[in-house]
């Protein structure tokens, strides 16, 4: 069974210049103890995917009726979009979901110990007293490799550096004993010898406490060493999954190759670095049809300016969202 | 990409002005947007305008020159179109005789004879000014074919309120213009060494600006003010009441335009500009004055209403402005008696023009902040 | 450790080391006060200087008109005698060394010692004034933050037209409205600080009641543009600390409602706003002189306003604006150190 789905899920947010859409109709599920890579470029919606399913976007964000997202517990299943009320919100905040952040310095209250941010988060989501929660808090700071676990747990957020910010923020969100973490961006904000600490502590603690994990990034290198599937996504709309080495090496759809080649090459210094041409569009004008097909260099024809492309399996649990594997078919 | 539709290429068109649009152009586009802003924006063109033309606009001369004798402390006028007699398309006024006497208990009485109607013209000629000081003219937009019309009554000399209002708007635009300036002047000197130098002489400048800053201004300019020689003339005395005004207003602009500048001068785009070989002069010309300049202006169109009403505050205690020139203030000097609290409440109508005329300032003033601001809108 | 971290500082303060750096950061402030003041006694000492006609001349001419016949000879004794005769500077000190321990020497005019002129209504005035101020922030804090929190266009737009109302209508103005009011639908005017009894009475129990009982509406004018002022900083604050990572991140471990509310943002936002205050106050002394004159009120304001506008007594005047700034410079070094005692970021720089 698996631990999370998410299904037709479509959201936009009310502005003054009108309804933004900025996911649209993306399902995908997640087993337990499975680690998905989220993919895409700033914009493509990614973060909104991931906070949806902690239900924690602004208060302008429109969930569409036919959107559903199912949380299943030993306890039974949640239906996360139908929770209204924050006391219930409680199992998919912190409790059974925990999300880290870009930036460990800003996602830490500045003026509270780092300590007293993690005890209170143990006393809303368990029975611990506040000894227990104490311990257990200096003991996951301690696990994640925090040197003198004691005095850092008094300490504050602008006392300890990017890396060890970091690493208090994953004991933090593992505190809870999760099922699914959200990591957005979590190494961006890092130098790179410090992305690959956390990246390997990440690995281990997967590993140890068996939860799923959804990884947002843009670099699909780190999610070819972390993830056991991947998703990309495009303007809002989920164009390629699959298991991460398949869509790696075949990758189907025009815009996850564009990614793939953009990759600098180490074992060919001279190639050149290949970006992906054009813009991103503004997610105020979403193009009709496939949203990609401004910047696809392999359009079939009018079809892609005007339908929108359906899934197709393209390989084993591999599918994608394109016209040139279902030429002929409509959506 | 060859098969791009007509509203394609306009759309390109709007997404190209938009991305190559101004500075200038950006802040209004998202002022625009402000419907508060908006509306305050109107409010102060059609008083700053009723201020230029207040010569014109007004029926007579503000000063003693202008009074109506034979109507103090008069209360409002309003033109009618229709009374018992009928209707006309000219608007008129009754002809009203006052009396005061023993009968009277030496209250004015007034008697309305309703079969006198006086009648309303327009583009009279009546008495001479100079409009922006230096037009000679004597022509007004409204006046009557016989006697006086007050549209806010009269004060205790006989002089025409609404006249007086309409001047006393254009007295505090000048205020407020020329000590904005003047503070301005000193904070963009001032500042701008401690931004530019540094070092001790930023923290010494930046003392002595702080020491200034914490005395409190309107008892500072009591103070002064209150040793202007009385026998100056009036024009005199309101230069030096601007001066002062801008002189004791500059601490809070020069902290502002330091901080401005130190951080910009820091900005990463200043070290990309200088790292292409642009000349110091280039530099502060293109890069760090346009940096700042709208935040600058916004500042100043804030700190306006500021100006505005300390000369307010010190022309109502005696120690400002003084008659002949018209200000808010001035006019506001004997309000406080009880015969006015009791009796002349049109006293009161100016009051209802410089709310007004703050409130516009403030309300624009804040609107452009937001829409100079790139991130306001992520904020709100 | 403790859940508002007001306690923790304490405990960290505990240590002798931090005692006495901290001990040295107060005393930094203080001395830093103090140069302020010094600062400002000279703006201030020397505007009393320009001023066209020194206290000699002033008394003198004073005398003149009273019918005394005054010779050159009797103001060039009259300034040996009040010290005019020595140089600029050496006046300035001693002006200051007086200043600090609260003589100010006489009033020009009036012939008395202006401490014991000023006494009581220098401290009537200052606790009306702090008293708007406490009105204020009593009234900010709480609207503030919620308003800043909700997200009803209704109630943020009413608030936005309040809080610039207030800014657009001076409090003399505010003062002037409430006047015309009391007179037309009383038939009294709220002025005064004292009933006729106790104007001339020594304090005691029923003096100070009396006080309070006329105090309210000073202090409700004075407040009435700080209120609107207070309500600004508060919201933007606020607004500003709501919008960052830190209270998403909160959000996210199942923290909500008042908790998230005044644990996180609102705690954040108190730092600035205590860095305010004392431009507040600033804010309230500039109405003061005014709303006293409508209100007729016998405090220090008004006293001001009579030395000034009355007399150009320069020595009176000196000395109020002196007492003014330096109720200001106090202020801001107890918000300095209260900043240091409740904000971590201050503290750890203070304690390296």
């Amino acid at each position: 069974m698996s631990l999370i789905d998410v299904e037709n899920l479509t959201l936009q947010f009310k502005t003054d210049e009108g309804l933004i859409t900025a996911v649209d109709n993306v399902s995908f599920s997640l087993a337990p103890g499975e680690v998905m890579g989220l993919v895409g470029e700033s914009g493509s919606g990614k973060s909104v995917t991931a906070k949806s399913l902690m239900k924690l976007n602004p208060g302008n964000a429109v969930y569409a009726p036919e959107s559903r997202i199912t949380l299943h517990l030993d306890s039974g299943p949640v239906d996360v979009l139908a929770l209204q009320r924050p006391r219930d919100m409680e199992v998919v905040r912190g409790g059974a979901i925990s999300m880290i952040f870009q930036e460990p310095m800003a996602s830490f209250a500045p003026a509270m110990t780092i300590g007293s941010q993690m005890v209170e988060q143990l006393l809303i989501h368990t029975d611990m007293s506040k000894k227990q929660a104490r311990e257990l808090s200096i003991e996951m700071l301690d696990r994640v490799g925090i040197s003198d676990a004691p005095t850092r747990f008094g300490q504050y957020a602008f006392e300890m550096s990017g890396g060890m910010r970091q690493r208090a923020m994953i004991a933090m969100a593992l505190s809870t004993k999760p099922k699914l973490l959200i990591a957005d961006e979590p190494t961006t904000a890092l130098d790179v010898t410090i992305q690959a600490q956390v990246i390997d502590l990440m690995k281990d603690l997967v590993d140890e406490f068996g939860m799923g994990i959804i990884f947002i990034t843009h670099d699909l290198g780190v999610v070819a060493q972390t993830a056991d599937k991947v998703a990309v996504m495009y303007l809002g709309k989920m164009i390629e999954q699959g298991p991460v080495r398949e869509v790696i090496r075949n990758p189907y759809h025009p815009y996850t190759q564009g990614l793939i080649d953009a990759l600098p090459q180490l074992d060919d210094l001279d190639k050149p670095l290949m970006p992906v041409p054009g813009d991103i569009p503004s997610p105020l004008e979403r193009p009709e049809g496939c949203v990609f097909h401004t910047r696809c260099s392999k359009i079939v024809g009018d079809v892609c300016r005007t339908i929108v492309p359906g899934w197709s399996d393209t390989g084993e649990n591999h599918r994608t969202a394109c016209h040139l594997c279902d030429q002929g078919q409509t959506a | 990409m060859s098969a791009k539709t007509s509203t394609k290429i306009d759309d390109q068109k709007a997404k190209e002005a938009y991305f190559t649009a101004s500075q200038r152009q950006l802040i209004w586009a998202r002022f625009k947007k402000q419907r508060a802003a908006m509306i305050a924006a109107t409010v102060l063109v059609v008083l700053i305008l009723s201020g230029l033309f207040a010569p014109f606009l007004s029926p007579y001369d503000p000063t003693v020159a202008g009074r109506d004798k034979d109507y103090l402390n008069g209360a409002p006028q309003i033109p009618k179109f229709c009374d018992k007699n009928g209707c006309s398309i000219r608007p008129f006024l009754h002809t009203v005789t006052r009396e005061r006497s023993l009968a009277t208990n030496f209250r004015w009485v007034e008697k309305i004879n309703e079969d006198e109607r006086r009648y309303m013209q327009f583009f009279v000629s009546g008495d001479s000014y100079k409009l922006f000081g230096f037009i000679p003219g004597n022509i007004h937009l409204f006046g009557m074919d016989q006697g006086y019309v007050h549209l806010f009554g009269t004060d205790s000399a006989g002089k025409d309120i609404f006249s007086r209002t309409l001047h006393a708007v254009w007295t505090s635009l000048q205020v407020g213009t020329l000590g904005v300036v003047i503070s301005f002047v000193l904070a963009l000197i001032i500042g701008g060494v401690a931004g530019y130098y540094g070092g001790a002489i930023d923290s010494v400048i930046q003392m002595i600006t702080d020491a200034v800053r914490t005395v409190p201004s309107i008892p500072l300019f009591m103070a002064i003010a209150a040793f202007i020689p009385p026998e100056w003339s009036a024009e005199t005395r309101f230069f030096v009441i601007t001066l002062i005004l801008g002189l004791v207003g500059w601490p809070t602009l020069a902290r502002r335009v330091r901080t401005h500048l130190l951080t910009e001068r820091n900005q990463e785009y200043v070290l990309a500009a200088q790292l292409c070989g642009a000349p110091a002069g280039h530099v502060i010309r293109r890069h760090l004055l346009p940096s700042f300049t709208s935040y600058i202006i916004v500042d100043l169109v804030i700190s306006f209403p500021y100006v505005v009403l300390s000369e307010t505050a010190l022309s109502f205690i005696g120690l400002g402005l003084k008659d002949p020139v018209n200000s808010l203030g001035v006019m506001l000097q004997n309000v406080t008696k009880a015969d006015v609290l009791l009796n002349y409440h049109w006293y009161f109508i100016p009051v209802l023009f410089f709310i007004a005329l703050v409130m516009a300032f403030v309300f624009v003033g804040d609107g452009l902040r937001d829409a100079a601001d790139p991130y306001s809108e992520t904020r709100k | 450790m403790t859940e508002w971290g007001v306690r923790a500082p304490f405990q960290l303060l505990a240590g002798n080391k931090d005692m006495l750096q901290f001990a040295r950061f107060a005393a930094t402030r203080a001395v830093m006060a103090v140069v302020t003041l010094v600062l400002v006694s000279l703006i201030v000492f020397t505007l009393m200087e320009l001023v066209p006609g020194d206290c000699a001349e002033r008394y003198l001419a004073y005398k003149n008109t009273q019918g005394s016949a005054i010779t050159l000879a009797d103001i060039e004794a009259e300034r040996a005698r009040l010290g005019l005769d020595r140089p600029f500077l050496t006046r300035w000190a001693s002006w200051l060394s007086g200043a600090f321990r609260g003589d100010f020497g006489e009033s020009c005019i009036l012939r008395v010692n202006i401490a014991q002129l000023l006494g009581d209504k220098f401290w009537i005035s200052l606790w009306i004034c702090l008293g708007s101020l406490t009105l204020a922030y009593m009234i900010a804090l709480p609207v503030g933050i919620i308003s800043a929190a909700s997200k009803n266009a209704f109630l943020n737009n009413s608030l936005r037209l309040i809080s610039y109302l207030g800014l657009a209508m001076p409090n003399f103005l505010l003062a002037l409205m409430v006047m015309l009011f009391s007179t037309i639908y009383f038939g009294e005017t709220l002025t005064g600080l004292f009933s006729p009894e106790y104007r001339e009475a020594p304090w005691s129990w029923a003096k100070f009641v009396d006080l309070l009982k006329h105090a309210w509406l000073p202090i409700f004018i004075l407040g009435w543009s700080a209120t609107a002022f207070a309500l600004q900083t508060v919201r933007a604050l606020m607004s500003d600390e709501i919008g960052k990572l830190y209270v998403t991140a909160a959000a996210a471990r199942g923290i909500y409602g008042r908790r998230l509310l005044w644990r996180y943002p609102a705690r954040h936002a108190l730092g600035p706003i205590v860095n305010s205050l004392g431009f507040d106050l600033n804010r309230i002394f500039n109405e003061l002189p005014i709303v006293a004159l409508i209100l007729t009120l016998t405090e220090a304001g008004s006293l001001l306003l009579e030395a000034l506008a009355r007399s150009n007594d320069q020595q009176l005047a000196g000395a109020i604006i002196f007492l003014l700034t330096a109720a200001i410079v106090t202020l801001n070094f107890a918000t300095d150190i209260l900043l240091a005692v409740i904000d971590p970021r201050v503290r750890k720089s203070i304690l390296r």
